[in-house]
């Protein structure tokens, strides 16, 4: 047991040796240590490293509705769309109440005007006062003697704007009165013939009417009217109707018959729109259910005289009149008549249809004046023949959208060798179509005009085919290509050529207009005007209905390039968030070489610069670029190539710290300018003639080493 | 505080995890009065018999290596640092890293040990537990880290060898006419575990810019009866298939092999030549255990060849990904060290190492309390061989008590040890060091790898015997 107390004693001296024999070196603090370690210092190469060949395909990212797309081997910028159908409104055309009625329920009453005190109740001459029943009575009506309108001074017009009445009385043993235009000298610009549709003269019976004449203009043959005796159908009395003209099918308008009936032609002076009715009485037939009561003179009085008066009843004057065959022109029309008066005006002539229908919209054709009911004389056109200038809306401009990014940059100049550019029109009106002064400009994408080429004046005539049997119009296609015989029209659906009527037009500066990487493509007339679509030869359009210009477009440019030609792809890769892991690292350097090898058919120009979070460039961190080992100030710049003939040019990056700095500097969280990424351009340019740009040129990078230089140094921060 | 705590409780359980981790305790060599010389050489013959007590009849505490914490440790600007540091120049990192770089633990605890006059001479029977580990690798690792440059590293070979077993030794030694003793132990060796695993030809060729290749053989052999290696199927990087192993699991434990050994050992006086010159000379060791079942499990052999990353994909194109690139640089990697369980072998035999010692002593001849002595000591054991020369002054001032200081240089550099013994009757103690530690750190961390204590308690039959001048 007793041995058992030496253990703590042996151990104890054990301890006692250790701690005795040793002694503490105050250089080596184990729990402090500084565990800052570096790993190489001088330059130390990683094997060599290559890429696939980063082909233009890849690099473009082109999206598949993009307007670059790849066919046959070749890129193309392809985009097609269209205008937002335009529509011609061709509304129903009514000239409103253009006073040329009323001419109804006329009372016709003949009134001996000489009797009176001046001249006494002086009896028609030759009267026989007994002839009660039967009598004849022949006298020539003087001047003192004239008929009257109910309500109307005889002297006066009947109708107060187109058509009037005048001179209307007895002339002898006639009752006369003319027709004739008011205002003719205007009037006739618009109104050149005037028919009659239906015109008669509904008389009382009693008058003895041998004859009556309608003599249409001062030169035209008089005609004989033969006084028909009716029965009206609302007094069952007899009744006289002269019947100059009777109401035609509308059918028969371009009959024979028309012309004859042609009351006048409007002519300028007046004195020929005048048509002349004559209507012969030979003696009244009085009797006691007679239309007209006679007064016999005072008996035994030598002189005296009786009166003859209508009973009760009237004489009417009915018709239609019709214009045709006239220019109408709504400011024509207008331009007739003074402010004053009522004006002829297009119904629903809205804001819209005054668009529809400017100043310059002409309209040949037929109208139908109708008058056959009271108060309503307005004047509807139901077809027309003649011609339109349409002014239509501004079309859609042709977007360029989703456009890749190398083609979005400043300094791209799309400078392409034959740009083809087609335009379809479609216009469901049958008739010969223009477009006039047609323009195109190009909008920059940050705003402003780049180019504006003139297309000119494009017309075509309507062509049909027949598809399953029914007959559809061929739209017309226009071409535009700076060289139309090397037109490359990809088959789009709709834009099949065997339908369409093809227009090539040559555009020899064409080019100019894509070499900006437009936004878009206004399209115009003239002098930024509104496009207008003509239709020189409209036949029989029918009104009240809506027509439709239909423009679609579509771009197609294959990449073939000029010597301009200049796409750029500069992009930048941030949120590297390294500050973490560097924190604690160390990096003099970072050097990169490789040999790259390009048939793209441009130079390319590469660069890149290190950015902090806000895209700012680098102070504390540069990026010197070698071409075949030597420093260049700016891009690289690798040759073009071709397929057959790759360029190589051996380029490095080294990652240096301007100062006396390490890289890793930059990268860390303290740094005021931390690495967040990179700004990246490479810019294709001065290429190859002839050559295209085809989706299989790349460019790669082989023997590709990354050279670590002056090591990797790990900083224990606990000790800094 | 809490720090110092903490190291001094590492490097207590260091030393206990190794309890009587021990070279040979050479200090006392030349010590007469030690009850246990004849572990170093059995042709000594004891003076007292003895008995120990259990497990302390000669505990020894240290580690050997040549490698110290004040080799890759610096002091730069008032900081400590260590040998990457950027203010450590390369030839100063180097300078003490070796081309073998070693750490060597080797137990050897008397369970029970007796010393007793007999049959003509000096009888000893010990029952220890013993148990080796060693671990070495080459410099150019540390050059490729401090360097690391664009050229051919021969990192070398990379080893680890555990070796566990319990001897019965029987020894013997007499005095063979009057200038000559010789001596020998017959050891019964009862195998408990060993592991072998070494990775040779370990190489990395960053020379070329074109490609880097790496080469590494590795193979291990585990010794333990019983080992149930479950097995999985796993895929290289070319595709071929190999079964790796799982679990690891032990049925039927049991002693992993036997084997014998012999001691041997002789001492000569030329006193008849040069008074108070003897010369001694030991083999010890000289015996393998066969072991019953050889588990293997090794690499492909194949050397990784990386050509740098080639058609690296860019802008979805038709090569390949670079993060698909070093996901297989990372499983050709992996190949170098994917290990395959090659199965059951069946038996093998393996040395245990053999300890080569030869030792002059001059005793002052008229003055024989002091004496000097020259030792040197080889451990064959092949990469983990090691070789010392270690000279001693001795001094035993009275019948119960000495002492030396030594100094030794070799393997694993100089150093100085010393010894205490006191071993009145009744009573053996004693205590001392064959590698002092001179220098540790504020924390009393040794800053050299060899560090030892060693100390006993024994219980000597009879007193030693007196010397006269």
């Amino acid at each position: 047991m007793n041995k058992l107390h030496y253990i703590p004693l042996l151990l104890g001296l054990g301890l006692g040796a250790f701690v005795i024999t040793s002694c503490v070196d105050n250089d080596y603090d184990i729990e402090n240590i500084d565990k800052t370690i570096k790993v190489g210092s001088g330059e130390f190469k990683l094997p060599t490293s290559s890429t696939n060949k980063i082909k233009l395909n890849n690099l473009f990212s082109l999206a598949e509705d993009g307007a670059i797309i790849k066919k046959n081997e070749k890129y193309y910028v392809h985009t097609s769309g269209a205008a937002d159908p335009q529509s011609i409104e061709v509304n129903s055309i009514t000239i409103s109440s253009p006073e040329i009625t009323p001419i109804n329920e006329t009372t016709m009453a003949i009134v001996n005007a000489n009797y009176g005190e001046d001249k006494g109740n002086v009896l028609p001459r030759n009267m026989v006062v007994d002839m009660i029943k039967d009598f004849t009575y022949d006298f020539s009506f003087g001047e003192d003697v004239h008929f009257s309108f109910t309500g109307q001074d005889a002297a006066e017009p009947v109708t107060p704007e187109i058509v009037s009445f005048k001179n209307v009385g007895f002339d002898g043993q006639q009752i006369k009165f003319d027709i004739y235009l008011k205002n003719p000298d205007l009037a006739h610009q618009s109104i050149p013939c005037i028919y009659f549709e239906e015109f008669y003269i509904d008389l009382p019976f009693g008058l003895a009417i041998p004859s009556a004449t309608f003599k249409p203009g001062l030169n035209a043959a008089a005609f004989l009217v033969d006084p028909v005796e009716y029965d009206d159908p609302d007094t069952g009395k007899k009744r006289i109707k002269l019947l100059f003209y009777e109401a035609l099918d509308e059918e028969e308008t371009e009959s024979s018959e028309m012309a004859a009936r042609r009351v006048f032609e409007v002519k300028k002076g007046g004195e020929y729109n005048v048509a002349t009715i004559v209507i012969d009485v030979t003696k009244i037939q009085m009797s006691d259910d007679s239309f007209f009561e006679f007064t016999p003179p005072t008996p035994g009085v030598e002189g005296a005289q009786g009166t003859i008066s209508l009973k009760n009843d009237v004489a009417r004057i009915r018709g239609t009149i019709r214009i045709k065959g006239s220019d109408i022109s709504e400011s024509d029309i207008n331009a007739a008549f003074p402010p004053s008066e009522p004006t002829i005006t297009v119904s629903d002539y809205s804001e819209i249809a005054a668009r529809l229908f400017p100043s310059s919209l002409n309209f040949k054709g037929d109208g139908t004046f109708w008058n056959t009911q009271t108060n309503n004389a307005d004047i509807s056109v139901k077809s027309f023949s003649g011609k339109i200038s349409r002014k239509i809306d501004h079309i859609n401009d042709i977007e360029l959208n989703n456009l890749p990014d190398f083609l979005t940059e400043d300094d791209v100049k799309l400078d392409l060798a034959n740009p083809q550019l087609y335009l379809k029109l479609d216009c469901d009106i049958p008739t010969e179509i223009k477009l006039l002064d047609l323009k195109m400009e190009a909008q920059k994408q940050k705003g402003g005009v780049s180019e504006t080429i003139n297309i000119g004046t494009i017309d075509y005539t309507n062509e049909y085919y027949m598809d399953g049997g029914v007959q559809k119009k061929k739209p017309l296609m226009l071409q535009l290509a700076p060289d139309i015989t090397k037109l490359d029209k990809p088959e789009d659906e709709g834009w099949a050529t065997e339908n369409a009527i093809e227009k090539p037009v040559q555009i020899s500066n064409l080019p100019d207009l894509l070499k900006e990487v437009p936004k878009s493509i206004s399209i115009y007339r003239g002098n930024h005007e509104d496009l207008v679509v003509e239709l020189p030869d409209c036949q029989d359009v029918a009104v009240g209905r809506t027509y439709t210009v239909k423009l679609d477009y579509m771009v197609n440019c294959p990449l073939e390039f000029g010597q301009d030609f200049k796409i750029s792809y500069r992009g930048d890769e941030t949120g590297l968030n390294l500050g973490g892991d560097f924190n604690e690292l160390d990096v003099d350097g970072i050097g990169i070489e490789a040999k790259i090898t390009s048939n793209i058919p441009l130079k390319v120009k590469l660069n890149i610069t290190p950015i902090d979070k806000n895209g700012v460039a680098l102070t504390g961190l540069r990026i010197d670029k070698y071409l075949n080992g030597i420093l260049q100030p700016g891009d690289l710049e690798i040759p073009a190539g071709t397929t057959a003939n790759p360029s190589t040019a051996k380029i490095g990056f080294k990652i240096v710290s301007p100062g006396t700095g390490k890289i890793s500097d930059a990268l860390k969280d303290t740094s005021a300018q931390q690495l967040d990424g990179f700004k990246y351009s490479a810019v294709l340019e001065q290429g190859v003639s002839n050559e295209a740009l085809s989706p299989d040129t790349y460019l790669q990078l082989e023997d590709m080493t990354i050279t670590l230089l002056g090591g990797i140094t790990y900083n224990d921060k606990d000790k800094k | 505080m809490k720090t110092n705590i903490r190291l001094w409780v590492a490097a207590i359980a260091l030393s206990f995890s190794g309890a009587a981790l021990a070279q040979q305790f050479s200090s006392s060599y030349f010590m007469e009065g030690s009850l246990y010389r004849h572990e170093l050489n059995p042709g000594f013959v004891g003076a007292q018999g003895y008995v120990s007590l259990f497990a302390l009849g000669n505990l020894h505490v240290g580690v050997n290596g040549n490698l110290g914490a004040g080799d890759v440790l610096f002091n730069r600007n008032g900081k400590t640092v260590t040998f990457l540091h950027p203010d450590v120049t390369p030839q100063d990192a180097l300078a003490n890293i070796k081309e073998n770089n070693k750490f060597l633990e080797n137990l050897s605890m008397p369970i029970i040990s007796v010393g007793f006059k007999g049959f003509g001479g000096f009888n000893t029977f010990a029952i220890n537990v013993r148990e080796f580990t060693g671990v070495h690798f080459g410099n150019d690792l540390f050059e490729m880290l401090k360097e690391l440059d664009n050229r051919s590293y021969k990192v070398g070979e990379f080893g680890v060898n555990v070796n566990s077993f319990v001897e019965v030794a029987l020894g013997h030694s007499r005095k063979i006419g009057d200038n000559l003793s010789v001596g020998a132990k017959l050891k019964f060796l009862v195998g408990a575990a060993r592991v072998n695993f070494e990775m040779d030809d370990v190489s990395l060729d960053l020379e070329s810019t074109s490609k880097w290749t790496a080469t590494a053989h590795a193979q291990g052999e585990v010794n333990v009866t019983g080992l149930d290696i479950k097995t999985k199927t796993e895929t290289r990087s070319d595709g071929t298939t190999y079964e790796s192993f799982d679990k690891v699991d032990i049925k039927n434990p049991g002693p992993g092999g036997y084997g014998f050994a012999v001691d041997l050992g002789a001492e000569y006086d030329f006193k008849d030549i040069v008074d108070g010159l003897r010369v001694s000379m030991s083999l010890l060791d000289l015996g393998t255990i066969n072991w019953k079942e050889t588990h293997v499990i090794a690499n492909e052999g194949k050397p990784f060849v990386f050509n740098g990353f080639d058609n690296i994909q860019v802008k979805d194109g038709d090569g390949k990904k670079i993060g698909d690139q070093l996901d297989e640089l990372k499983d050709g990697l992996k190949d170098l060290y994917n290990l395959e369980n090659k199965g059951n072998t069946g038996s093998s035999s393996h040395g245990i190492g053999v300890t080569w010692n030869l030792g002059i002593e001059y005793e002052i001849p008229t003055y024989k309390k002091l004496s000097f002595g020259l030792l040197s000591t080889t451990r064959f054991q092949g990469d983990y061989t090691w070789n010392e020369e270690r000279l001693s002054i001795n001094y035993a001032p009275a019948r119960w008590f000495e002492f030396n200081v030594n100094g030794a240089l070799g393997t694993f550099g100089p150093s100085v040890g010393w010894m205490v013994n006191l071993h009145p009757v009744g009573l053996n103690l004693f205590v001392g060091m064959d590698h002092m530690i001179t220098k540790v750190s504020k924390q009393f961390i040794p800053l050299r790898s060899n560090a030892d204590l060693t100390l006993g308690i024994n219980i000597p039959f009879n007193m030693q015997p007196k010397k006269t001048n």
